[in-house]
């Protein structure tokens, strides 16, 4: 297949490492610079729809990224359902083919450091990519907060044609513009847009109760006083990377984003 | 120094979301959507990054088509759009209708993520007190 001129951009908001951790949108080369978490964006968080003037390469895309967005969806409860695995008081051993068996040796590796009574000898390398993970984890839920700040913009075009702009404020309203005498097809096309945009908005909302929750319970394993606010950064390294871990195994659906 | 960091940008944001799902709560009583339509000469300001809404329509650029009002108490508002011989213009209404509904499923959904979340903040400062 020709490579898509279709293209999926999410811009006004700045995720860590510049990517969204569902992998479903691009953002703007340089958003994900600033981890500063009292940044805020310029425009409203815009979901982009470029689509293809083929209406069959453009309704293609569209079905693929909307199994792309459920996929993402079903890979977050597998990271929330290891999470919850690991949090358990029970010893937790890995299957050999376990995929995510890498993760959860990390993820178990930081909660037993932290159990340590004095950290010695930390390496600098580890040190600094703590301090990295700490920073996206703020950065991340400063974004998240912005998402909530601001209403929701999804734009679809088709080449220079506009197919239609609609504006969500977060309590749900609605206001959608169209040209006039705009084709059917073309209308449905910008509704499965708007249904991807704020399906991924509520995706990545979920992504922070993952990882709010499974720190919760991966403090009652630490045992350890306020353990969980501390754990709040490594259990996002962790879904994270779950999630990428995650997206090797889908379909060839991604080569069409 | 790291952990009251931390702690601060977790309180923050479990209250901004409350906060949120307070506003949600005093809004609840109505849902509104509007469909628009604009003439083929106003695509290429839509196009541009950053369209000013207002002026379009105070220039008469952005008519008004269709628009639901939908009350907590069952209650609703339907403005229909019509030709100009009176008939229903059913493109345009079929696609406010499909609106309408994603707007009520995006508005539960959203709710209860936003309601996840902020518990999940507020797990997380609770345990830190402890």
């Amino acid at each position: 297949m020709a490579p898509s001129t279709s293209r999926f951009t999410l811009s006004g908001i700045a995720l860590p490492e510049g990517e969204d951790p569902l992998g479903l949108w691009t953002l703007p080369e340089g958003s994900g610079v600033s981890f500063s978490a009292e940044a805020s964006p310029v425009e409203p968080p815009t979901w982009h729809i470029e689509l293809s003037s083929s209406a069959e390469e453009a309704r293609q895309v569209l079905d693929a990224q909307t199994r792309a967005l459920a996929l993402g969806e079903r890979d977050l409860v597998q990271a929330k359902d290891a999470l919850k695995e690991l949090g358990t008081t029970e010893a937790v051993s890995f299957a050999t083919d376990d995929p995510l068996a890498a993760q959860k040796a990390a993820l178990l590796e930081t909660l037993q450091k932290g159990q340590e009574p004095v950290a010695y000898g930390v390496e600098p390398q580890a040190e600094a990519e703590q301090e990295e993970i700490y920073r996206q984890w703020l950065a991340f839920m400063e974004q998240t907060r912005e998402l909530l700040s601001h209403y929701a913009r999804i734009k679809t075009t088709s080449g220079e044609t506009l197919i239609g702009i609609t504006e969500v404020s977060w309590g749900g309203d609605f206001k959608t513009e169209w040209p006039a005498d705009l084709p059917s097809a073309s209308m449905q096309q910008h509704v499965q847009a708007v249904h991807l945009a704020l399906g991924s908005r509520i995706a990545l909302m979920r992504v922070f109760s993952v990882v709010g929750t499974g720190a919760a319970g991966l403090a009652v394993k630490a045992t350890m006083p306020g353990a969980q606010i501390l754990l709040l950064p490594a259990t996002w390294k962790f879904v994270r990377d779950v999630l990428q871990e995650l997206r090797k195994s889908w379909p060839q659906i991604q080569s069409l984003i | 120094m790291a952990e009251v960091t931390l702690q601060e940008a977790v309180k923050k944001f479990a209250n901004d979301l409350a906060k949120r799902v307070q506003s949600f709560v005093n809004d609840v009583s109505v849902l509104e959507v509007r469909t628009f339509t604009t003439p083929h000469n106003q695509v290429k300001v839509f196009i541009s990054e950053r369209p000013d809404m207002t002026v379009i329509a105070n220039e008469g650029n952005l008519m008004l088509r269709a628009y639901t009002q939908v009350s907590f108490d069952g209650d609703t508002t339907l403005c229909v759009p019509v030709q100009e011989d009176g008939s229903v213009d059913k493109g345009v209404w079929e696609v406010h209708t499909l609106t309408v509904q994603q707007a009520m499923d995006n508005r539960a959904k959203m709710l209860k993520a936003v309601g996840d979340a902020a518990t999940s903040a507020l797990g997380a400062l609770q345990k830190a007190k402890e």
